[in-house]
This record gives C-alpha cells, sequence and structure tokens, in this order.
C-alpha cells in the first residue's frame, strides 16, 4: 500500500505559508533577529514568526478576546494550509489529526505562573487551561472540523517526525481514510532557557556543519502535510511516504552517541521499510541543528550508511532555527517539495569544512534537480531518533 | 484490530508495586544503582521508571522491540522547579535537570537508556486519551510482527497542580490521584491463560447517556459479545451505571468510585485491575472498560481470552 503526501502547510520565521518559506529558502532570507514578540533577559537571535498572536488569531478569523496559546494558533494557521491544500473533505471519510509539540501551551502558563507562584489562588486560569499538549491538538481539530482519531505526541525534537509515521501506519492499518499529522511550537522563556542552561545555544547566528558552530538557534513555527492512500487521492499527490522509522540512542538523556547509533539505526530502518538502498537516496534533509555534538554524531553516522557516497545534504536550521516540536512538520514539508521539483535547500554560514566531520552540505538553492527520494532526520531528547523517506511517485 | 496479550501488569500506587494484582517488593536502589542518577529523578520519573524496569525485567534488551509510554500532564514537579528558576534566578546560570527530566518522554528515554534498549520508543501527551493512544500504536506493532512491547503511562499530582485542578473545578466530583502502570504486549495466542485486548475504541467531547450506550452495543456488536456476558470495570457516574446495569445485565460491575481517585492516565489503572482478574480468576469472560475522564474524554476496552 503506497502513502502519498497530498497537502502542505507551514508557518516558519522565514513565512506563512509554504510559498512565503520556500522562496525566503530561494533567496536566502534567514528568520533570526533579536526577540519581538516574548520577552527574555537572553542575548540570543531566534527566529519567530513576525506575527503577534493578536494577528495570528485577525489571520485565522478567531475573535481577539479569545484567550490562545501561540502554540495552538500557528499549529491552527499551518493545518490550515494543509488541509485545504489536499481538498479532503472531513465529511466524506475518516480524516484524523495527530499533532505534536514539545511544550504545549507555554507561552501562556509562563505569564500565569508569574502570578501564581506566590499566591496559589492568584493567575487567571484561561492562562493556564491550555498549558497541556493535547490542547493545541483539539483546539486544531476543532478549528478545522475533524472529527476522526485525534492525538497528540511529544518526544521533544523529534515529535513531528514521529507524528508522521504514526499516521501513514494508520493509514496501512486501514484505521484512517486521510490524516492531517505534523507538530507546532511556540517560543517561550521555558525552552530558550533551557537550552542555554545545557550551553548548547550559540549567541551568533548558527552555523550547522562549519568548523566553528558553536550552538543552536531555537526558532517557532507549525508544519503539517496530508496524507492519504494513494488510490484515494483526489489531487495529484506531491510524493509518497515510503520509509520511517524510529530507534533509540540509549546513550545519554541530551547528548548523541560518538557513533551516532540511533541515527543509523532509524536511518538504515527507514530504508528497510521503503525498501530502498543508501544509493537510492538523492538528498538528504539532515537534522543539523549545528551544536558541536550533533552535526557530528548525525555525519558520523551518516558516513556509516553511506560510506564515500554521501549524497547533497544541508540543514535549513540556519533559517527556521530548531523549531522542536515542529521541526520535522515544517522540514517534511521542505522535504516533499524537494522530491516534487528537484530542489536542495542552502546549508546557511557554512564556510569552513570540521575535519572531524569531512563533509560539506550544499550552500547554493537548486531546483529542477532529479531527486528520487528525500531522507529526513528529526533527533531529539531521550535518545530519540526519527528518519522518514520521501519519494516519486513511478 | 488484531488482539494482543497483556503478557505481565505491574503498577505502582505510592509505595505498593504489584504484578499481576500480587504485591512484590521492589528496592528501587537495586532497579537503578547510580545514585547521582537516583537523586536526579524526579518523583514522576522514580515511579514510571521502577515500574518499567520492573515490567521488564527478565527481558533481553535487545527482545524489547518497543517502549510506548503515556503522561496526561507529564513531568510537573521539574517543570515547575525551572519555571521558578528561570524568574527567581533571572534567567541566570539555571541548573539545567529539571528542564532535561521536564521532557515529556523522560521516562521512556531512561528505561532505553538505562536497559540499553535501541528499538521504538514513542510517547503521548493527549489529555484523557494518552494511554488509549499508546495502547493502539502498540496493537499496531504487535501485528506488524513486533515481539515484546513495554506499554506504560504515568502521571504525577503535585500542589500547584492540584490548586490548579481545584479552582478549575475539576475536582468538584473527583478527588485527584497519580500512579504509573507498565504492561508487557505481546501477540494473542490461543491457549494461553493471560487476557486478550480485543478491541479499542476512544471518543472526545461530552456524550449522553443513549450515546454511550449506542457506543457499547456498536463495540460488541462487531465483536460478536453479547453484553449480558460481560464484566464491566467503569469509573462513568452513577447515573450511567445505573442505565449500563438495567439496560445490559452484565455479569458484574465494578465501580471505580470516580471520587476516589482520577488522573488523565487512569485508565490504565482499571486495565491493570480487570487484566489481573481475569489472569487470577483463569476463567473465560470478557471484560469491557467504559472510561470517562471528565465526561470529556470517553473510551471503551474490550478484553477476553483466546
Amino acid at each position: 500500500m503506497r502513502i502519498a503526501v497530498t497537502g502542505l502547510g507551514a508557518v516558519s520565521g522565514i513565512g506563512l505559508n509554504v510559498d512565503e518559506n520556500i522562496e525566503a529558502l530561494r533567496l536566502k532570507r534567514h528568520g533570526m533577529e533579536k526577540p519581538r514578540f516574548f520577552q527574555t533577559e537572553l542575548d540570543v537571535p531566534v527566529a519567530e514568526v513576525k506575527k503577534s498572536s493578536a494577528e495570528l488569531k485577525q489571520l485565522l478569523g478567531i475573535e481577539l478576546d479569545k484567550t490562545m496559546s501561540r502554540t495552538a494558533l500557528l499549529g491552527m494557521l499551518a493545518a490550515r494550509e494543509a488541509l485545504t491544500d489536499s481538498q479532503i473533505d472531513t465529511k466524506a471519510m475518516r480524516v484524523g489529526l495527530i499533532s505534536s509539540t514539545s511544550v504545549g501551551g507555554m507561552d501562556l502558563s509562563e505569564v500565569f505562573y508569574n502570578d501564581f507562584r506566590t499566591d496559589h489562588n492568584c493567575g487567571r486560569l484561561r492562562m493556564v487551561s491550555q498549558h497541556d499538549c493535547g490542547s493545541s491538538t483539539q483546539l486544531t481539530a476543532k478549528y478545522l472540523g475533524i472529527t476522526g482519531f485525534t492525538t497528540t505526541i511529544s518526544t521533544a525534537c523529534s515529535s513531528a517526525g514521529n507524528a508522521i509515521m504514526l499516521g501513514a501506519r494508520m493509514l496501512k492499518h486501514n484505521m484512517l481514510d486521510a490524516v492531517v499529522v505534523g507538530g507546532t511550537d511556540a517560543l517561550c522563556k521555558f525552552t530558550l532557557n533551557g537550552f542555554n542552561s545545557l550551553m548548547i545555544l550559540d549567541k551568533e547566528h548558527c552555523r550547522p556543519f562549519d568548523a566553528t558552530r558553536a550552538g543552536l538557534n531555537l526558532g517557532e513555527g507549525a508544519g503539517y502535510i496530508v496524507m492519504q492512500r494513494l488510490d484515494d487521492a483526489k489531487r495529484e499527490p506531491y510524493c509518497l511516504l515510503t520509509g520511517y522509522a524510529n530507534a533509540n540512542d540509549a546513550y545519554h538523556q541530551t547528548g548523541c552517541s560518538p557513533e551516532g547509533n540511533g541515527a543509523y539505526k532509524s536511518m538504515s530502518e527507514a530504508l528497510a521499510v521503503a525498501g530502498l538502498q543508501p544509493s537510492d537516496i538523492d538528498y538528504i534533509n539532515v537534522h543539523g541543528t549545528a551544536t558541536p555534538n550533533n552535526d557530528l554524531s548525525e555525519s558520523t553516522a551518516i558516513r556509516r550508511l553511506f560510506g564515500d557516497r554521501v549524497p547533497p545534504f544541508s540543514s535549513v536550521k540556519a533559517f527556521i532555527g530548531h523549531t522542536l516540536g515542529a521541526s520535522e512538520g515544517i522540514e517534511a514539508v521542505y522535504s516533499a517539495l524537494s522530491v516534487k521539483n528537484g530542489y536542495i535547500y542552502p546549508n546557511l554560514n557554512f564556510k569552513s569544512v570540521d575535519h572531524a566531520i569531512g563533509l560539506s552540505p550544499e550552500t547554493e538553492f537548486a531546483e529542477g534537480r532529479t531527486i528520487r527520494n528525500v531522507l529526513s532526520n528529526a533527533f531529539g531528547f531521550g535518545g530519540n531518533d526519527t528518519s522518514l523517506i520521501f519519494s516519486k511517485i513511478d | 484490530m488484531q488482539p494482543i496479550t497483556i503478557t505481565k501488569s505491574c503498577q505502582l500506587k505510592g509505595d505498593v508495586l504489584t504484578v499481576d494484582g500480587c504485591e512484590e517488593p521492589f528496592d528501587f536502589k537495586e532497579l537503578v544503582a547510580d545514585a547521582s542518577l537516583r537523586r536526579r529523578m524526579s518523583r514522576i520519573v522514580k515511579m514510571g521508571v521502577a515500574c518499567g524496569l520492573k515490567c521488564a525485567e527478565g527481558l533481553a534488551p535487545e527482545t524489547i522491540d518497543g517502549i510506548i509510554t503515556a503522561t496526561g500532564l507529564g513531568c510537573l514537579a521539574d517543570t515547575e522547579k525551572f519555571m521558578e528558576s528561570i524568574v527567581v534566578n533571572n534567567e541566570r546560570l539555571l541548573n539545567p535537570t529539571p528542564f532535561i527530566q521536564s521532557t515529556f518522554n523522560t521516562i521512556g528515554g531512561q528505561i532505553a537508556l538505562l536497559r540499553g534498549i535501541h528499538s521504538y520508543n514513542v510517547t503521548y501527551v493527549h489529555r484523557g486519551l494518552s494511554f488509549e493512544s499508546a495502547l493502539i500504536d502498540a496493537a499496531m506493532q504487535i501485528a506488524e510482527g513486533r515481539r515484546n512491547i513495554l506499554l506504560g503511562a504515568v502521571d504525577e499530582i503535585t500542589p500547584s497542580s492540584a490548586d490548579i485542578q481545584r479552582r478549575l473545578g475539576m475536582t468538584r466530583e473527583y478527588e485527584l490521584g497519580e500512579g504509573a502502570n507498565f504492561f508487557l504486549i505481546n501477540a494473542a495466542t490461543p491457549g494461553r491463560h493471560r487476557p486478550a485486548v480485543l478491541d479499542i475504541a476512544t471518543r472526545s467531547g461530552r456524550l449522553t447517556t443513549d450515546e454511550m450506550i449506542e457506543w457499547i452495543v456498536e463495540i460488541t456488536k462487531r465483536n460478536g459479545i453479547k453484553t449480558s456476558d460481560l464484566c464491566i470495570y467503569t469509573n462513568c457516574d452513577d447515573e450511567l451505571a445505573k442505565t449500563i446495569d438495567d439496560k445490559f445485565e452484565p455479569i458484574s460491575i465494578t465501580l471505580f468510585n470516580y471520587k476516589n481517585c482520577e488522573y488523565p492516565t487512569l485508565s490504565a489503572r482499571f486495565l491493570d485491575s480487570a487484566a489481573s482478574d481475569m489472569y487470577i480468576i483463569r476463567k473465560d469472560y470478557n471484560v469491557l472498560i467504559v472510561n470517562d475522564y471528565q465526561h470529556i474524554n470517553h473510551s471503551l476496552i474490550l478484553l477476553g481470552k483466546m
């Protein structure tokens, strides 16, 4: 059974929809700036979505006085775009929503907590009632009129990859006819300070795979794709989702093993699920966070799998930052378009080869390349490694 | 769905650990030998890790093909601890430990790390249906040919979350609770005395009594089971319980007094209770778990023997 990608939706620091995202990638226009919409003492660049929450509500036709976490708003915007794009009728078939997020409605909870911490009778309750991860998913399902199976996954930075994987499996098990899958995360003090406390935030613009890379930049956004069984697709699909796998590095709660064991396993198993050989992969959308540890470990795993024939690869993290629970949602959209239009995205800020890595990513935007299969990686805390493969329809 | 067997059911509630319904002594220091690692673990992580490791005991790591966990609210104490440190220290020089441990997949990740389990590892965080989502995934994994799946559910209550839930009016009908459950899931094979999960259904939003009744009829019908042959385990309110009793005349109704205990993944505890009873009683009968979480999230879990 073949799983087709029939709808795409993305919002990130470089655009409010898929077209704006691709245009920015084409023009090498990144979204990294000092934070505008949320207050922080930390002096680091972030890739914020360039609209206030009030502006996002206007775009969505939601009343301004309605309390909505930014995570939910971003999710609705991208999921709506994907669903509209797919042209599926949510009433005519079993349509599900599988979303993911790393911190849910934390952007509101932080406001609540400021009043609550000294007096538990203080703090406006509507600011905390969207704290849980399931909240943004339920709000999005309601907004889109999705009444089928709905759930939420949270495995840190690989969350959306796992949501996409579950969606594909549920289609194969004939539990759904169509599924909106992806993830959403808004910037908040909690995660920014979390990554800062781990000393893996770069105060400068991040430089994935570069010898001078010194950490990641955070971003926010949401990305969703719609998947259906190929025979059910109403419109011409972008591509197929042929491979997926999740594996565990089981090395450290936050760090990656030097051998990249988990990454090697997730990539190999995804190839096996797709029935492909390493030589069938024409482009890798790497996780590439720009931390010294991730990029070295990931490239070690890539070398182990591809030997001396490593396909073109790049990280988009210098454009959109690390969007955590949303990252593989957004990057799945980019990957699907890479297959469809032969796009290769530039890895910004790469200047010098790290000799420990010995690999150079693609640094220019390309289109019209023959790309049969794209491998896309997302790795998270808890050693959680997910790989997806998007393929051309032959 | 393809039926799955519950080969082992572990529960940690307070300090009491049960395996298939029978109390078993355990020493957390033996389960997690590293003292500094133990110190870093918050209560929920300890609960989940202890329960999960007990459930995985005796299994070689390479034979465990998946760790699937569920939590409604995750590691609340660590979350609050890190939030507090952000405010108090004005975003400077923070200890990363509570941030790391606040991640929703901490328990699944820690079990993988401690036992060297490199397989599939996913965490569901969908309110009152987190555990059901994990159960559905586990059943799909088995149908896809995986052998041993560790399926867990963990939630903790903290003073702050209790105060918030009280103010939200969630404790008008309920007392708040917490707990950890882990199940070892395998393919269902005939002739074993272990209970099997035959079907799962979930719904969100308020349901009328009539809708609940119709739904129960639907799930039993499609599995060819008479409602009068069921033992029902439920946390639904008295009115619905009475209607179920009058309408279906089941063998028995076990009412989990909803006034005693409530948390998002409580249905895992119902499954432990029903599965342990089925294992101990060793008679052939069917069980239907009717879960009504806060009148918003509902699930039906049908059990039987192969």
